[in-house]
């Protein structure tokens, strides 16, 4: 009973210690802004992919469907890449700007209009069809330059 | 002329002596290179602030095209155009400095660049080439508004082109303002414009040089058509 007893305090321990871990971590705003960089990183070669894709004379749809889906899924998760806390005023190296939480109505606009067109994107990506596909692509992207231009630091 | 004033004498010996010693110094391709670059490098920058990307392409490539240009220029073309002709060994650079800045700030050297000035239009054309070709490869952060030759690099590596081509503008923008400064120094230092030459073409040289080769228009072109060629070649990725 007592070697159970024993056991089961270790086993506290290193779940308490294993969530102290992983709370900071979460909470860390370095480490957020690196996951944030991360994240824009594979949508960034997931949008070029889905680019140089539709502009080939005979496209891989299957690739191009995997891209859109992996777009609409990133986008649907970028509000949550901006935790307040997580800018340039925690001393963090960013590109972010302060704008993201301080015109926050704004940026919510511009994310929604991105995941709007990503979800739109993935409707015309499986109709196989190459001059809607390109035009999709190009719009989709457009949204990407809107929020940018407002939110994120040009170097 | 016997009729005029003492004074006027004077000046017209000037002129008169002047004009005696007016000697042709840059050639038509060299004078139009230069200015093509000032015009084009104005137009990326605007371009890229104004976010017009498909025109900040077609002038970098133009740019591109000129840099090529004047650098086969530098080989086949007229004297004052060559890098034999004004690339000078440190030790000549470093012994023309000396005289200008501590001995002699009238000190003349040959018709042309002066050596340091050789080493600066070397650094001017390296730069321009690096930050054109970088552009060719550069990945916008949107993956929408990039290069010619940017779908045979991977998202990082067009990422990384990118961080090189901000940072060598930069680099351009400090050697621009080194050379307007040289300008600057021979106009107020030295009481010689050398803004005029680059337009006209014409300097006073005293003594007047040894007869500069100037190369036939022709082989500007031909070399013209060869840039265009492989630019275009470049800019619609094969």
């Amino acid at each position: 009973m007592k070697k159970i007893i024993e056991h089961l305090l270790v086993a506290m321990m290193a779940a308490l210690i294993l969530a102290a871990a992983t709370s900071s971590a979460a909470t860390d705003p370095k480490q957020i802004a690196k996951a944030r960089e991360e994240s824009f990183k594979t949508l960034g070669k997931t949008v070029k992919d889905l680019t140089y894709e539709v502009e080939k004379s005979s496209p891989d749809w299957s690739a191009i469907i995997n891209d859109t889906k992996a777009i609409e899924r990133l986008a649907t998760e970028l509000p949550d890449w901006f935790p307040v806390g997580s800018g340039l005023a925690a001393g963090v190296k960013t590109s972010t700007l302060d704008a993201v939480w301080s015109k926050a109505q704004e940026f919510k606009q511009d994310s929604d209009a991105f995941t709007a067109e990503a979800q739109k994107m993935a409707k015309v990506a499986g109709t196989t069809d190459n001059v809607s596909s390109r035009t999709q692509v190009k719009i989709l992207a457009g949204t990407c330059r809107t929020c940018h231009r407002s939110f994120r630091s040009a170097w | 002329v016997p009729h005029l004033p003492p004074q006027f004498q004077k000046r017209l010996v000037t002129v008169q002596s002047k004009l005696h010693d007016r000697i042709r110094v840059w050639d038509v391709p060299t004078r139009l290179a230069h200015w093509a670059v000032v015009v084009l490098f104005g137009l990326c920058w605007w371009t890229a602030e104004a976010d017009h990307m498909e025109w900040h392409c077609l002038a970098g490539s133009c740019l591109l095209g000129v840099v090529l240009f004047r650098l086969g220029w530098g080989f086949v073309g007229s004297d004052t155009a060559r890098f034999f002709h004004f690339v000078h060994s440190p030790s000549v650079v470093v012994a023309y400095a000396r005289k200008v800045f501590v001995t002699d700030p009238m000190a003349t050297s040959n018709v042309g660049h002066n050596p340091m000035g050789g080493w600066s239009v070397l650094a001017m054309l390296g730069l321009l080439l690096m930050q054109a070709s970088l552009g060719l490869i550069t990945v916008d952060v949107d993956a929408i508004a990039s290069g010619p030759l940017a779908k045979w690099v991977s998202f990082d590596t067009g990422r990384l082109a990118a961080h090189w081509h901000a940072n060598t503008f930069y680099a351009l923008l400090g050697l621009i303002g080194f050379h307007l400064a040289a300008i600057s120094f021979y106009g107020l230092v030295r009481r010689q414009n050398l803004l005029p030459s680059m337009f006209h073409g014409f300097t006073v040289a005293r003594p007047p040089p040894v007869a500069l080769y100037f190369a036939p228009l022709w082989r500007a072109l031909v070399l013209a058509v060869l840039t265009a060629v492989v630019v275009t070649m470049l800019a619609n990725a094969w």
